[in-house]
């Protein structure tokens, strides 16, 4: 509604090898939104988060692929994508700070919506080894973006821009989540 | 030539499939202290690999066992186990078998194998020296997000081929006239099939319409006539 039609990865016509995965979350908004969060939430909760959200969320991001693969099907993937966005940018914004486990949590529940995403994409690809590199490496690299600029707080005047950030990628987040419904 | 040669097994492995299971050999071997932090380790296995890769196709490893095996890599690496010297044995043996099978065109001269053999040694050596890296907390990090992500990668690529079979994994892909010569036998596009190649070696490949292919950018083309040229027989439907 908002937004133009790039703000979703989701509508290519067709996928091909390591440029299209690597291309396919740098390709809408709102996958990059979210990913970009989890760094920076995880940079701002410090160790052993900074290291370990990044970690948990490619694993389980494979794992909702791997549903989107095999068929199975999930429900509002692009609302649950959304919602990443507006809860990690929340999160990020607040400066929540949960237990590690918690955090881990609901960074692997929002996963499994972006991994079901590619999942039901890679299909169509030509190299599933190639498409899934690309994607995953592409995925890593936005997180390292987010702890990148999650570092700032080093700074007296990085937290107020971290958590900045953090609301203006729960601002995208909504306008996402109005143009799904 | 001889160079552009070598460097086309590396292309046909169609590049990080493969480079990911070697830099996980080198990484868990390096893992695995204590051990002697000489070169001729890494030269050694990824000679090693590179000869036993010969194995996969002519024996016909499953696609799906690249991906069970980088799972394995990916774990081991993530959690930095440390096992005995004859699962490590094991484990390498089995990645230079089924990478094998990722090489859709034979390497031509014996030059050319040379290089092919160091595009292998590379990566394992590569992985080697980091895993060797002081154990400061940089490398504790980078080693367990480079086991995630091989895991990922491998979780995906493992979901895929079991829910579309080796062909489906796009080692490999025939269009256009290709397309054409094939789909008579009953290959419909979209659809894989075994093909036995020229010099008797056994590729997997994907039936593509023109159209599917369009939208398929960076795929060798010469790679796929090389790998399914006019010698090509149907051996197998899936």
């Amino acid at each position: 509604m908002v937004l133009p039609s790039f703000a979703h990865a989701h509508s290519e016509a067709g996928a091909g090898g390591f440029s299209s995965g690597f291309m396919h979350p740098l390709s809408g908004l709102d996958h990059m939104a979210a990913m970009i969060a989890v760094g920076l939430w995880g940079a701002c909760l410090g160790a052993p988060a900074v290291w370990l959200l990044p970690i948990t969320f490619p694993v389980v991001m494979a794992l909702g692929g791997a549903l989107g693969i095999m068929g199975i099907p999930l429900p509002s993937v692009e609302t649950g994508i959304a919602l990443s966005a507006i809860l990690l940018g929340l999160m990020v914004a607040f400066a929540a700070r949960p237990p590690i486990w918690l955090a881990g949590m609901i960074v692997g529940f929002f996963a499994i919506f972006h991994g079901h995403a590619h999942g039901t994409e890679l299909p169509t690809a030509s190299n599933a080894y190639a498409y899934a590199a690309g994607f995953v490496i592409s995925t890593g690299l936005l997180h390292l973006c987010g702890i990148g600029f999650g570092l700032l707080s080093r700074y007296p005047w990085g937290g107020i821009a971290i958590r900045t950030g953090g609301g203006a990628i729960a601002a995208l987040g909504f306008c996402f989540l109005f143009s799904v419904l | 030539m001889i160079v552009s040669s070598g460097f086309g097994a590396l292309s046909a492995f169609e590049g990080l499939p493969a480079l990911l299971l070697l830099g996980a050999c080198g990484l868990w071997l390096g893992c695995c202290r204590p051990v002697v932090p000489d070169f001729s380790i890494g030269s050694l296995l990824g000679g090693f690999v590179a000869g036993v890769s010969g194995l996969g196709p002519a024996l016909g490893a499953p696609g799906v066992s690249a991906a069970v095996l980088g799972l394995v890599g990916g774990g081991v690496v993530a959690i930095a186990r440390t096992d005995s010297f004859v699962l490590r044995c094991v484990y390498f043996v089995a990645c230079g078998y089924v990478l094998g099978i990722l090489v859709p065109t034979p390497v031509e001269g014996r030059h050319a194998v040379l290089c092919g053999a160091l595009v292998v040694v590379a990566p394992i050596a590569i992985g080697f020296y980091l895993s060797l890296l002081p154990d400061r907390e940089v490398w504790f990090i980078a080693r367990r997000v480079m086991g995630s992500w091989i895991i990922a990668v491998s979780l995906l690529v493992c979901a895929f081929t079991i829910k579309y079979g080796d062909a489906g994994a796009g080692r490999s892909a025939v269009w256009g006239k290709s397309a054409e010569r094939l789909a008579p036998a009953g290959i419909p596009p979209g659809k894989g099939a075994d093909v036995l190649a020229g010099r008797g070696r056994r590729v997997n490949i994907n039936v593509c319409s023109g159209n599917e292919m369009a939208s398929r950018k960076g795929f060798s083309r010469s790679t796929l006539e090389t790998s399914c040229g006019r010698e090509g027989e149907i051996s197998r439907a899936e």
